[in-house]
């Protein structure tokens, strides 16, 4: 039978950590991810948004909440 | 003196375990009462922002129940434009990969769709935007209910939800349309394909099946082998469909797959029958990503063993990490926690940095330990694990490690 050598528990315990450490750095940013999309998705007419608030039509808050999250776009242009 | 202190520490570890057991089961629980509650709270209204979107010509948006809950889009005397229906609020219910899409739809009185977006989903965020990308919702703006509905194609590599997305889309409109405002719509020119019959389908029923036979005959090495490389190559880098911890937290939501959706349920299928008679044969046998460590490990030289101490630790640790990424993603409501398994989305080689990050440092940590993350950290496999155990109350400790 194939012996091994063993890995000592401190090795063990950097491994699980570093492991853990990428869990939570990847959950958070795949949320971040779902929440805020960034690819390039230019099929909604800002300048028709941009008028509409002008107009008092849709809210500011409701404006960058639509352009993060259906237009992905840089929501700075309408701050 | 020293027997004692011994005695005391398994005692502790005994009931430290038995606290992160109970912990874990409350948190399965709780996502069954979460899913229950989920289907009974009523879904938000939209922004205008949203129906802005897809009725652009809108004055005014007022909220309908009659006959069904949608929004009537009105111009500057009051005169009905249109509706606005989302299709998750309307039958028949589609399911897109993780549960149902809601689109709205935009449909004047004359019976032309006005737009359709996206404003809630459970899929995975990267195939929504593949399919938001690809154009397709744009593929129904101005189209006439009155004329046979077109034969829109699917987006390759979200197959599934986006054919969900296509026949939500139709459903609705057609509904909107022929109810609200009495158009006459003709019946599809070709007949939906049964995905059933797609060559995705057989492919993994094909695949599947020989495991399950594999798995009845005692797993000799050789068939073994070659049934974990068939499944590497067949589900891993060609149906790109391994089971992951956000298709489970779904069901343990009771959010089951709809019928569009045949490779999520063969697989669960295949679960279903292995599970009491196999134990965890999907791990063994199945699932790419442990193929892919266990070859590593097999050509490795530098594989070495853990202590005892920390093989006993890996199951505790597993099932805190099940736990603690059900409780995120599940009771908290960040799904992203779900996403996390080095395998989401491996086999496309379209992965994010971080996701990148993940899978080599899993992979060269397999260089070293037997499956590192199969027996430190997977949780699909724990959770198959609780529910082997569940099926086989005589199987504790045979099936702990892979």
């Amino acid at each position: 039978m194939k012996r091994y050598r063993k890995l000592p528990p401190a090795a063990a315990a950097l491994l699980i950590g570093l492991t853990l450490v990428l869990i939570i750095l990847t959950g958070w940013h795949r949320e971040m991810v779902s929440r805020y999309p960034v690819a390039d998705m230019p099929y909604v007419d800002m300048d028709r948004i941009k008028i509409q608030i002008e107009e008092g039509n849709v809210g500011r808050t409701e404006a960058l909440f639509y352009r993060k999250n259906y237009a992905g776009a840089d929501t700075t242009e309408i701050r | 003196m020293l027997l004692g202190r011994h005695e005391t520490g398994k005692n502790s570890i005994a009931t430290w375990s038995t606290l992160v057991r109970a912990l874990v089961l409350v948190i399965i629980f709780g996502c069954l009462v979460l899913g229950v509650l989920g289907r009974i709270a009523p879904p938000e209204p939209l922004s205008d922002g949203e129906l802005l979107a897809v009725f652009p010509d809108a004055v005014r948006i007022e909220i309908s129940s009659e006959p069904f809950f949608h929004y009537r889009a009105l111009d500057v005397s009051d005169a009905p434009l249109g509706a606005i229906v989302v299709t998750d609020s309307v039958p028949p219910a589609i399911k897109g990969y993780l549960g149902e899409i809601g689109l709205a739809v935009g449909v004047t009185v004359d019976g032309t769709i006005t737009g359709a977006t996206a404003v809630r989903h459970q899929e995975t965020p990267y195939y929504m935007e593949m399919i938001t990308g690809s154009g397709l919702l744009e593929r129904f703006d101005e189209l006439d209910l009155s004329r046979p509905f077109p034969d829109i194609d699917t987006v390759s590599g979200a197959t599934v939800s986006s054919r969900s997305i296509i026949r939500d889309i139709q459903e609705a409109s057609t509904l909107a349309a022929q109810t609200l405002f009495g158009i006459k719509i003709p019946l599809p020119v070709t007949p939906v394909k049964s995905p059933w019959t797609s060559w995705k389908t057989v492919v993994l029923t094909v695949l599947l099946v020989l495991s399950l036979l594999v798995g009845f005959t005692g797993e000799g090495v050789r068939l073994r082998y070659t049934v974990m490389l068939l499944n590497l190559a067949g589900i891993g880098f060609v149906l790109n469909t391994p089971l992951t911890l956000s298709a489970m937290s779904r069901l343990l939501t009771l959010d089951f797959p709809g019928p569009e959706n045949t490779l999520l349920i063969l697989i669960l299928l295949y679960i279903t029958v292995s599970l009491p008679f196999q134990g965890r044969a999907y791990c063994r046998l199945v699932c790419p990503f442990g193929t892919l460590g266990h070859l590593i490990a097999r050509l490795s030289p530098w594989q070495l063993s853990l202590s005892p101490g920390t093989l006993a630790f890996l199951p505790h640790l597993r099932r805190m990490v099940l736990g603690l990424l059900l409780f995120l993603g599940v009771w908290v409501g960040w799904s992203g926690f779900t996403e996390i398994e080095p395998f989401f989305s491996l086999f496309s080689f379209k992965l994010t940095s971080i996701l990148w990050a993940m899978v080599i440092f899993v992979l060269v940590a397999s260089v070293f330990v037997r499956r590192f993350w199969c027996n430190a950290m997977c949780p699909t496999g724990t959770l198959l694990l609780m529910l082997g155990r569940a099926a086989r109350p005589g199987s504790r400790g045979t099936d702990e490690t892979v």
